[in-house]
């Protein structure tokens, strides 16, 4: 991989990002939005046996979940990108320079994970400005970023699948909402109730930051071996999510 | 060339055998060419005879289903990263990115190609002027015409300074001022020293510009020459002449 390479084509995803005003409404409204509808539905909602934490409401409670929930809409985005870069002849030109396809796609991962760690760090700004107060310091943070990091690389490993697949960018849209749904109802929110909709939850990625982030924000406690253990599970299913996406990307080339 | 192979009797790319079947349909079928360096190579034929199926195999795009091709002698399949440090390509469509202004986009490409940061502003900077482009070139390309996308996508092809220039169809969708200018680019592109390989079904524009031209018809080359060479041995007043005495159709009319 040439670093100078990724670094010009991560600079273009975030100018498009940035430039576009549909790209940069999903990238910081919808965090924003996300975070003040549950805020205003949920806070209401307090003492249920199950948290946590006595006295913690609804909304605060969910949090962690609503964090990976912004991250995991950006396999959509990733997947609707690389299809009109492939429609529009743009995955062909790349492809004439000395680029190698693991570069290219490379840079469409990195992108994608900072763009995670900066949308789930926004739910937790809005969090902090409606009263919210996290637990775990500045390490914790900082796993919160490892694991949003995570999270976004597992989301773009998912969009190049979807890519691979689709034909045209409807059929991208269609897809993506086949794993985004479960894992928004598994993996973010459902899974707190009941012992068999968490099973459900531990096939989605994004359920390990819920779970880790809980212990984090909620308990302070940033040494808990679970963490770790979630932790590696979510590398671990990261890594193969990403594998199968980049090898079926690669196979299907530019059709 | 100065890092590139060296070339077998001065020819910088040599086609032997050259097949490419899409399942039923042999799109070229056993194509056996050698283009010199310096040359300005035309591939004339009718829509879907194989022009553009073969650029795509020598610029790495395609896998050949049979046969060798080498492009600055190196093997298009087995070594197509080094080959591509060698080329430039002008693809069909307009492959822009519509987000980044004109300059970008050429920068971008020089990036991918490794060119050095100092060498790629002051190519950029001489590339723009040369074309008129410069002021056009600080816009974002989304609200250029098809005529200002297609002089980009031309540009975007010569900003790492290659020695192989691939032009496929690069006056699709021009008006009649429009083309000449680009013509006139592209000769200047030979005084450059530049090997061109041309791909058109225009015959006034194969005519124009080259050196030699190559007629495939239906995957298979049917005729090999300088223009007027061809139209001295079938006794024709210009190429579509000769088309037609070959093949007994006319080369607007298709395959």
């Amino acid at each position: 991989m040439n670093l100078r390479q990724i670094g010009a084509l991560v600079i273009v995803e975030l100018k498009k990002l940035y430039r576009d005003p549909m790209s940069l409404t999903v990238m910081v409204l919808m965090p924003v939005g996300l975070a003040l509808i549950f805020y205003f539905a949920l806070s209401g909602i307090t003492d249920n046996d199950y948290y946590p934490v006595p006295g913690m409401n609804h909304f605060e409670y969910l949090l962690p979940g609503v964090m990976g929930y912004a991250v995991i809409y950006m396999g959509m985005m990733i997947a609707l990108a690389l299809v009109e870069y492939r429609q529009s002849g743009l995955l062909k030109r790349v492809e004439t320079t000395p680029v190698s396809p693991s570069t290219y796609l490379g840079s469409h991962i990195i992108a994608n994970m900072l763009i995670a760690v900066f949308q789930g760090l926004i739910v937790l700004l809005v969090a902090r400005v409606l009263g919210y107060e996290p637990l775990g310091g500045l390490v914790g943070l900082l796993l919160a970023a490892l694991f949003l990091a995570l999270l976004g690389i597992s989301a773009a490993g998912l969009g190049l699948i979807t890519a691979a697949v689709a034909k045209n960018s409807g059929a991208a849209s269609g897809l993506a909402v086949i794993y985004i749904v479960p894992m928004m109802m598994f993996g973010s929110l459902l899974a707190v109730f009941n012992e068999t909709t968490r099973n459900i939850a531990r096939f989605m990625p994004n359920y390990y930051l819920s779970d880790s982030l809980s212990i984090i924000f909620h308990k302070g406690n940033v040494s808990d071996p679970v963490i770790l253990q979630n932790l590696l599970i979510l590398a671990s299913i990261t890594l193969v999510i990403v594998f199968a996406g980049i090898q079926l990307f690669k196979r299907a080339g530019n059709r | 060339m100065d890092n590139a192979r060296a070339l077998q009797n001065g020819n910088v790319i040599v086609i032997k055998d050259l097949v490419k079947n899409f399942e039923e349909i042999k799109a070229v079928n056993g194509l056996n060419l050698e283009i010199r360096k310096g040359e300005m190579f035309g591939f004339l034929g009718p829509n879907g005879a194989g022009k553009t199926t073969t650029i795509n195999m020598l610029c790495g795009l395609l896998e050949p289903t049979a046969g060798t091709a080498t492009v600055a002698g190196y093997d298009v399949t087995k070594e197509a990263t080094k080959m591509k440090e060698y080329i430039g390509v002008c693809p069909q469509e307009a492959a822009v990115f519509k987000f980044l202004s004109g300059r970008e986009n050429i920068e971008l490409l020089g990036n991918l190609h490794g060119v050095q940061k100092e060498i790629l502003r002051e190519r950029t900077t001489s590339l723009l002027a040369d074309a008129d482009f410069t002021e056009a070139a600080k816009r974002r390309a989304k609200g250029y015409s098809g005529g200002m996308m297609r002089q980009l996508n031309l540009l975007m092809a010569l900003i790492s300074d290659p020695e192989i220039v691939f032009l496929d169809e690069p006056t699709v969708g021009m008006d009649a001022r429009a083309r000449r200018r680009t013509w006139e680019y592209i000769g200047s592109l030979k005084d450059q020293g530049k090997t061109v390989i041309l791909t058109t079904h225009y015959i006034e524009e194969a005519q124009a510009l080259s050196d030699r031209v190559g007629i495939i018809d239906y995957g298979k080359l049917i005729a090999l020459g300088t223009p007027d060479a061809l139209m001295a041995e079938h006794e024709a007043q210009d190429l579509e002449a000769v088309f037609l005495k070959i093949t007994g159709r006319r080369i607007a009319e298709g395959s």
